[in-house]
């Protein structure tokens, strides 16, 4: 009738005298994820992509660095002159699409986790830090992260990286740098919010100790908000170091990356065109699924409240 | 109105800007010496030792770095190592071609986003709700260079309607504005989508429809001024991310702005072009939240305090 | 009487027997209405109301009065066609102002809303539009409805707001709702309401919200306008008080049935469903006798001190609140409490009453420990609070309003209950679960409920949690910021009860805040009534009750709802019948 949407659901629980049991945590957890369609279908296919990724030594792959240079550019296979032998064609060098493709997976889901743990350690400790002691503390540390908050992430990286040099760990450790600042923020915005809840309060007239009162009632409760924060996260992070790498910053040869790929096929668009395109289609493929994801579980933590 | 929000900006501004120029100069220290990549092949360590001497990178860091602030304060901004003239210069030169692909890029992205994010929002469930929300996540998850390296294939190589790269007609533009416009569009619409889904929900929707006023007043008035304000500083942020995306997408398209200038700058070394167009963007980005701050307290009146 | 019929009535065209239907008494007639929900994810469709049977005339004000889940909202939304998207309506006969609600189509309920029926909701805040003025959804109103003028919508709004007793009416057309107060709000909606000159004006916990004082002038209010305007009112509460002042017909629902419907004074006279019989027991009242005053009942002065010492004692309490500001500007300072005094005897406990905006909450966080005071002293035992000593050794606990957000979502029952036993040494697992089963059953709640989570239980459920909690480490002095405001009424008193069970085994030594005198009356001993941060007057319950002295308290005593019909003040009514007395509290 119109767009108006009614909460009846609080209203419509009576004061119930019986107390009712809970199915456990993560089967309520397994079964909401199953219930969503976006959400299922974004684990799924994410669960694909780490399989294949865990697994490439298992799969009958061909040698994704050895060249045939009497093999280059070859078209995929349902094209003309394409072989079954290289599904998705060759490179430059000869070397095959599909092998490369799935290991290249591995350094983008490598740095995606290890950039992202280091990150969020780092800018979740700064983040409770300053929103727990406030005071000159925090102004300071905001203003530090308002300052490289200012500046464009991808200027900051490529100007790090001239001092980090390329390769996987420089790589790692320029991405951290940058993206700390996303935890901190909203770490010190979740502890703030937390510290006021009732429930806090509580506890600190229980006379609760300030430890106890961190780990059992604080961070607990800031946790959904950065464990959805750090998911999607991974995503873009994924996505940094591919352009880092495109523009030959982050993952030197023979290392695989997909964004070194997209970069390599850029000279043969008009003949070969699958050297630039598939790449980029696992890219997007693996971050459209950890965005899925990551927003469903937004959904799963956020209204929480009965 | 005006003089509170000015104050706050410079009180912002001035830290920040500082802030920046400690870590660029820091970054600048740590990468090294740039005249190895500087004198010709032949030339002696003698030579070598002397132009060290003469840029005054022989110095001890602090007295580097006060140097380097004396001079920007008095408005000399270095002189860059590749063009060997004034580095300040250079830099604005190339500002208004970013600008204008900025500009053109959130043109396209509000065209977009907007419409899509309200339709979506108002027709929660439908098709068109999930079309809308499954397309602006997979704008996000598409790498925006290769959205670039797509669209020249298709519409540059394949059908030859655009040219590929420069810049010089409205066409130059096209391709390069589309691309920095998706990217941000998927986040605009789910932000409309959200905020739109989140006023709805609110009481004083309520009180509207019971009033019996006409719909497309209930929408675009009561819902749309309190569904803009989160809508606004968003955008702001991302203005930001703008100025970043814009240097990949300037290298592949041959655009003539400062994001290629910068990339340039980075394979060569020229470390005071670097500098300066760190500064520069992030003055844009200072000044861009000024205006958000402004905009912000012309929507909401409780922010008039 | 009714103007001369608009222009939006022309415009309409309505037919000949329309018109002859809207003149008539009948504004609103339900016959067997009912409300179906049909859930998102599939599934059985609810029946979330069904069989209701209602009839409201002009001038009448019909009550709907139900706890939460009743079904209320919902019958009262079905008659602007408000209905969440997914709830079907029906009935054998539903006739608005001589229009069929089950016929109409989009366009027609767009007008029919505000021109034929006019809603005022229970929250004003967030039922106003943040970023419009008040004068544009005044007159927005005027222009869709009416097709006033410019000039005459300025002057119409002009007239609304003055006449729903608002100060400076033009002055208000340019302010935003946030720089009003709640009263002020509401006056606003109801302007709004009747700005289309609907035939029917449906209230949907209109006082609720609002402090005593207020709500006795909005509910004046409202009658007035009813009367004047000539429009009956659907009014929908859960405050058997309200009721009672202002009801001429009550219609009791239950889980979305009709439990039963009567005349007011028939109601509360002979009820004739047991739900009914339940609520007006459990209805919070004032014995009659305490409102007369000492001296004419014949009652003792106030007794002499107490002999046994005071257990806290505050003396000139004084604290400020500023304005959360960025450094540079200069912060604004705000007395929140001034001079506060009083004395708290050992096993006696304090009410300590006080509208928003009193300091009471500041007050209770001071004595918990949750915030100093700025000014003046606490004695515990006549030991000053502020040394760090002594308020380790002092055994103070606190129970909390809102029972959804004072217990951590991630910590089972167990756990929490025994949380600030915790914190003592010398309590294994196995020892502190079985005293948590011990505090369970002294609540009364089930040992099951131990390894539950908070959201598993329901509000009043939650309460009795903190109860025990707060007992857990046999507290001297209990503090209590307004436990019972959040619940239904039933759990009210049954919390309530509680407390007061609790207090005589235990000896507890309490301070009970709370915004209403009615609320302390049932479990105070002596009372302190706090107005804008300061103590206006303090003594014995029933001396504050029956010989209030400060006009600030007897204008508390007079916002008081009187439960019984007979002595509505906004209504004139008929004396009851000789020797039937109200019915007989429990």
């Amino acid at each position: 009738m119109s767009g108006v949407v009614l909460n009846t659901g609080t209203a419509l629980q009576a004061d119930a005298p019986a107390v009712a049991a809970q199915p456990s945590r993560l089967r309520h957890f397994l079964r909401a994820l199953w219930r969503s369609r976006s959400g299922r279908f974004g684990a799924l296919l994410l669960l694909l992509i780490l399989l294949a990724t865990l697994g490439a030594d298992l799969l009958p792959l061909a040698d994704p660095v050895k060249r045939h240079l009497s093999l280059r550019y070859l078209p995929p296979v349902w094209l003309d002159k394409g072989q079954w032998a290289y599904p998705l064609g060759t490179d430059g060098q000869g070397r095959d699409m599909l092998a490369r493709i799935i290991y290249g997976a591995r350094s983008s889901v490598m740095v995606g986790l290890a950039a992202v743990a280091l990150s969020g350690a780092i800018g979740v400790a700064i983040g409770v830090l300053a929103g727990l002691r406030g005071g000159w503390l925090d102004q300071v540390l905001m203003r530090v992260v308002d300052a490289i908050l200012a500046i464009p992430a991808m200027l900051f990286m490529l100007v790090v990286a001239l001092v980090a040099g390329a390769g996987l760990a420089p790589l790692i450790v320029v991405i951290a740098l940058t993206n700390w600042v996303i935890y901190t923020r909203i770490a010190r915005a979740e502890v703030l919010r937390v510290k006021e809840l009732e429930f806090v309060a509580a506890a600190r007239v229980s006379r609760v100790r300030s430890s106890r009162l961190l780990l059992r009632h604080i961070l607990p409760n800031i946790l959904p908000a950065l464990v959805v924060v750090a998911t999607l996260n991974i995503g873009t992070v994924i996505l940094t170091e591919s352009s880092l790498s495109f523009l030959g910053f982050g993952i030197q040869p023979p290392d695989i990356s997909w964004g070194q790929m997209l970069a390599d096929g850029r000279q043969q668009l008009a003949t070969s065109w699958w050297i630039s395109t598939f790449p980029g289609v696992a890219l997007t493929a693996t971050v459209f699924s950890i965005i899925l994801l990551g927003d469903w579980l937004r959904d799963y933590l956020d209204p929480r409240l009965p | 109105m005006i003089f509170s929000a000015l104050w706050r900006l410079l009180l912002q501004a001035v830290p920040v800007l500082f802030t920046v120029t400690l870590i660029v100069f820091a970054l600048v220290f740590l990468a090294g010496d740039p005249t190895v990549m500087m004198i010709p092949d032949q030339a002696s360590e003698a030579d070598r030792l002397a132009m060290v001497a003469a840029w005054g990178l022989d110095q001890p860091v602090h007295l580097q770095y006060l140097n380097y602030m004396r001079n920007l304060l008095h408005g000399d901004f270095g002189t860059s190592y590749r063009y060997g003239s004034s580095a300040l210069p250079i830099v604005l030169e190339r500002l208004p071609a970013t600008l204008l692909l900025a500009a053109a890029s959130m043109l396209v992205a509000v065209l977009i986003a907007v419409p899509a994010g309200m339709a979506a929002a108002l027709r929660r469930g439908s098709w068109v709700d999930h079309a809308v929300s499954g397309v602006a996540v997979l704008g996000k998850a598409m790498p925006n260079f290769w959205v670039a390296i797509m669209l020249i294939l298709v519409f540059g190589v394949s059908l030859r309607w655009l040219p590929v790269s420069g810049s010089g007609t409205w066409a130059h533009l096209v391709m390069p504005a589309l691309t920095l416009g998706t990217a941000f569009a998927g986040d605009l619409a789910k932000l409309v989508r959200a905020s739109m889904l989140e006023t709805l929900s609110q009481d004083y929707m309520r009180t509207a429809y019971a009033k019996g006023i006409p719909d497309w007043l209930v929408i675009g008035k009561h819902a749309l001024r309190n569904a803009a304000i989160p809508t606004v500083t968003m955008t702001s942020l991302h203005v930001v991310a703008l100025l970043g995306g814009a240097l990949v997408t300037e290298t592949i398209f041959a655009w003539p702005g400062l994001g290629q200038l910068i990339v340039q700058a980075i394979n060569t070394k020229d470390m005071a072009v670097i500098q300066i167009s760190v500064l520069v963007i992030t003055a844009m980005t200072l000044l861009v939240n000024f205006l958000t701050d402004v905009v912000y307290r012309l929507i909401d009146p409780r922010m008039k305090l | 009487m009714t103007a001369a019929p608009s222009l939006a009535d022309a415009a309409n065209a309505p037919s000949l027997a329309v018109l002859q239907t809207r003149r008539a008494d009948t504004v609103l007639r339900y016959r067997n209405a009912g409300v179906t929900l049909q859930p998102l994810d599939g599934g059985e469709p609810l029946r979330l109301v069904r069989g209701v049977d209602l009839e409201v005339q002009r001038s009448q004000v019909v009550a709907l009065v139900g706890e939460s889940g009743s079904g209320k909202t919902l019958t009262a939304l079905s008659v602007l066609g408000l209905l969440p998207g997914n709830a079907r309506f029906s009935a054998d006969e539903a006739l608005l102002n001589g229009r069929d609600l089950r016929q109409l189509g989009k366009a027609e309920w767009r007008r029919l809303r505000g021109a034929d029926v006019g809603m005022v909701f229970q929250e004003p805040l967030s039922s106003l539009n943040p970023v419009l003025t008040i004068g544009d959804q005044i007159e927005e109103v005027l222009y869709y409805k009416r097709q006033l003028t410019r000039r005459q919508r300025r002057a119409e709004a002009i007239d609304l707001l003055a006449r729903m007793g608002l100060p400076r009416p033009a002055q208000l057309l340019q302010d935003y709702p946030f720089q009003l107060s709640g009263g002020m709000r509401q006056r606003v909606m109801l302007a709004i309401a009747m700005a289309g000159e609907p035939a029917l004006l449906i209230a949907d916990e209109p006082t609720t919200a609002l402090d005593n004082t207020v709500q006795a002038q909005v509910l004046e209010l409202m009658v007035r306008t009813a009367e004047q305007s000539d429009v009956g009112v659907l009014l929908i509460t859960h405050d058997l008080s309200v009721v009672a002042q202002v009801a001429d017909q009550v219609h009791v629902m239950r889980l979305g049935e009709m439990v039963e419907s009567a005349p007011v004074q028939q109601l509360f006279a002979r009820p004739q469903a047991a739900y009914t019989r339940q609520l007006l027991a459990l209805a919070p009242r004032i014995p009659a006798v305490v409102r007369q005053p000492l001296a004419e009942a014949g009652l003792p002065a106030p007794q002499a001190a107490q002999q046994a010492p005071a257990i806290l004692q505050l003396d000139a309490v004084s604290k400020y609140y500023q304005q959360p500001r960025a450094w540079h500007f200069k912060a604004h300072k705000h007395l929140a409490l001034d001079q506060v005094s009083f004395s708290l005897q050992r096993g006696r406990t304090l009410g300590l009453v006080g509208e928003s905006g009193s300091g009471k909450s500041s007050l209770a966080r001071i004595i918990a420990g949750l915030a100093q005071a700025d000014g003046g002293q606490l004695r515990f035992e006549g030991a000053d609070l502020s040394d760090p000593a002594v308020r380790a050794g002092a055994s103070i606990q606190m129970v909390f309003q809102d029972p959804y957000a004072s217990l951590n979502p991630r910590m089972r029952i167990g756990q929490l209950i025994t949380e600030p036993l915790a914190e003592q040494p010398g309590w294994t697992a196995a020892q502190l679960r079985a005293q948590a089963a011990r505090l369970l059953e002294m609540v009364g709640l089930p040992a099951s409920a131990l390894d539950r989570f908070a959201h598993e239980l329901s509000g009043g459920q939650r309460q009795r949690v903190c109860i025990a909690r707060a007992l857990s480490v046999k507290p001297q002095l209990l503090v209590c910021d307004e436990p019972v405001s959040a619940l239904d009424v039933s759990v009210q008193a049954e919390i309530l009860a509680l407390l007061q069970r609790l207090k005589k085994d235990l000896q507890l030594s309490m301070v009970f805040i709370a915004h209403g005198l009615e609320s302390v009356y049932a479990i105070s001993d002596d009372i302190v009534v706090l107005e804008k941060g300061r103590v206006v007057e303090a003594g014995p319950r029933d001396q504050i009750f029956g010989a209030p002295r400060h006009a600030y308290t007897r204008s508390l005593l007079d916002a008081m709802l009187d439960i019984d019909p007979a002595r509505s003040r906004f209504k004139a009514r008929p004396a009851a019948p000789a020797g039937a007395a109200l019915a007989r509290v429990a």
